[in-house]
């Protein structure tokens, strides 16, 4: 009799269960609607002075991620002081010494309080490899640091 | 039975069991791209600082600016958009904690009506539809829709002979039998959006075809360098000169003498050029994109319309056109409301004509194959 029941609504049920896919997007309704993102990723931030700019980059605990084109790719964010944001013309960040300004790497780009540059990671990596941070000023002035990327990679290696 | 009616039968079967067992995910889908279509407006019904009279001479976009960013401490506006004049001019704004908030300025007194945070109802909806918010498996879940779609309208047309019947003597028995009724409306309100399936059919196809191009690694950028200016194009200060806005669109406009201003955005660093986004009215379905360079105001380059544009950045155009309806003011985008509302009574009415009637067809048809296999085993064993 149970069975039979069961059975009963299993077969007039069992065509509408694909309502169970509005339920995927039930997890990330808080966090849309959140200004900041709730569920990020714990952060790595390293704070450098570069020239007269003392600078925080921030990136996520991650591995870089894999473009479709192949390269690998990892996004740092750089916070500039509210007081700076007038005087930075460009933050440029690159794996390795650029060897001109011309090379300098990604140009950040986006909130001028918290630039976002998608830097270009090399697939082997030795463990001695440094991120560069070129600014350049509006008087025409360019400053640079550098820090081991491996202090600000994260994901496992 | 003969042969053409028990084809006919088989195509039935098709058509039903082609969207029965995901109805309710594509009543979702359909249900939330029409109101998709017309988010923007349900938001100017819901809020009022996103209205405006469209009355009076409108200040210039520098004044907007500087409006909204007086509007909140610290906010730097990265683009205006213009929705008509019906519509308060949205500024959008980094912020120094590195969120972003839209103010809603009137276009003639410069009155910050309202300020918003955080994702827009638009995006959420558009969000919920494209990709159930989780990007991009969501994405292939929605566009693959397409294919129970194309294969509905197909069959659709195959089973409903004379289909076109219903154009000139379309008749809903409304108070017949519920199931009677539903199956006259289920075939008039197919017949009438015939044109409409196919377009969103075909149109998410082409969603799903370009993800995938774009996850295989095939190049979709239309191999276009993007407009930069050189170092030396930049002028020396001791802080950044904020570029000349009023003079921008002067300068684009006097390149597009006939267009209709939609957007402004702002260089997002030193080394890039403002962007204006008109329609210029010539081709309604593809906007153009005028760079001037910020210093100076010069014109730069013109983007988009029918010659710039390569193959597939025209495509992607198109295709999100059609599919959205937004490409001739809100007359194009009820129509586009309705249909997707006629649509989505069509999934339903599909679902209950289905539970109603297609159950009892199947277990027929089965019991048929059997009682033909046993008959066709009978000799044998005699």
């Amino acid at each position: 009799m149970r069975n039979d029941s069961m059975r009963h609504y299993w077969q007039r049920g069992k065509f509408h269960l694909s309502a169970l896919m509005m339920l995927v997007p039930l997890p990330f309704l808080p966090d849309y609607f959140s200004p900041k993102p709730i569920f990020v990723p714990p952060e790595i931030r390293r704070d450098i002075a570069v020239g007269p700019f003392p600078v925080t980059l921030a990136t996520y605990d991650e591995a870089p991620a894999r473009m479709p084109t192949g390269e690998r790719m990892k996004e740092y964010r750089i916070h500039i002081r509210p007081a700076d944001i007038d005087r930075v013309r460009g933050v440029f960040l690159r794996v390795g010494k650029p060897r001109s300004l011309r090379t300098a790497g990604a140009l950040a780009f986006g909130n001028p309080y918290e630039r976002e540059a998608d830097v270009t990671v090399p697939d082997e990596l030795g463990g001695r490899e440094e991120l560069w941070v070129t600014m350049e000023d509006w008087s025409g002035g360019v400053h640079q640091a550098s820090l081991p990327l491996g202090e600000i990679f994260g994901g496992k290696r | 039975m003969s042969v053409g009616k028990s084809r006919t039968r088989l195509w039935f079967l098709w058509h039903s069991w082609l969207a029965m067992p995901l109805w309710a995910f594509l009543f979702f889908v359909c249900l939330t791209g029409t109101v998709a279509v017309v988010s923007t407006e349900i938001m100017w019904l819901v809020n009022p600082a996103m209205r405006a009279s469209g009355a009076g001479e409108p200040l210039p976009a520098s004044a907007l600016i500087a409006a909204a960013e007086a509007a909140a401490p610290g906010g730097r506006v990265s683009s205006l958009s213009w929705g008509g004049s019906h519509m308060a001019v949205s500024a959008r704004m980094s912020m120094p904690d590195g969120t972003s908030t839209t103010a809603w300025v009137n276009p003639v007194s410069g009155a910050v009506q309202g300020l918003s945070t955080g994702n827009s109802f638009q995006a959420f909806v558009r969000a919920l539809h494209g990709w159930l918010m989780t990007f991009p498996v969501g994405w292939y879940l929605v566009t693959l829709l397409a294919i129970p779609l194309v294969g509905s309208l197909v069959t659709g047309l195959v089973v409903y002979k004379r289909f076109w019947k219903s154009f000139y003597q379309p008749r809903i028995r409304w108070r017949q039998a519920p199931r009677v009724m539903w199956g006259d409306l289920h075939r008039v309100a197919g017949t009438w959006s015939i044109w409409f399936i196919a377009v969103i059919s075909v149109t998410s196809l082409w969603f799903l075809i370009y993800m995938m191009l774009f996850h295989l690694g095939m190049g979709l950028g239309g191999g276009k360098a993007p407009v930069l200016l050189a170092r030396d194009q930049i002028p020396v200060s001791a802080t950044a000169p904020r570029p000349d806005v009023d003079a921008v669109l002067a300068s684009a406009q006097a390149a597009l003498p006939d267009m209709r201003l939609r957007y402004l955005s702002l260089p997002g660093t030193a080394y890039d050029p403002a962007t204006v986004a008109a329609s210029s009215g010539q081709v309604p379905l593809l906007p153009d994109y005028v760079r001037v360079n910020p210093f100076t105001a010069e014109v730069i380059l013109i983007e988009g319309g029918m010659e710039a544009a390569s193959g597939i950045e025209l495509t992607r155009t198109i295709m999100r056109a059609l599919h959205t309806g937004d490409f001739g003011g809100l007359p194009v985008k009820l129509v586009w409301f309705a249909f997707g509302l006629l649509m989505t009574t069509l999934v339903f009415s599909g679902m209950l004509i289905w539970m109603k009637r297609t159950a009892r067809a199947t277990v027929e048809a089965v019991r048929g194959v059997r009682r033909g296999a046993r008959l066709a085993e009978g000799p044998s064993n005699a």
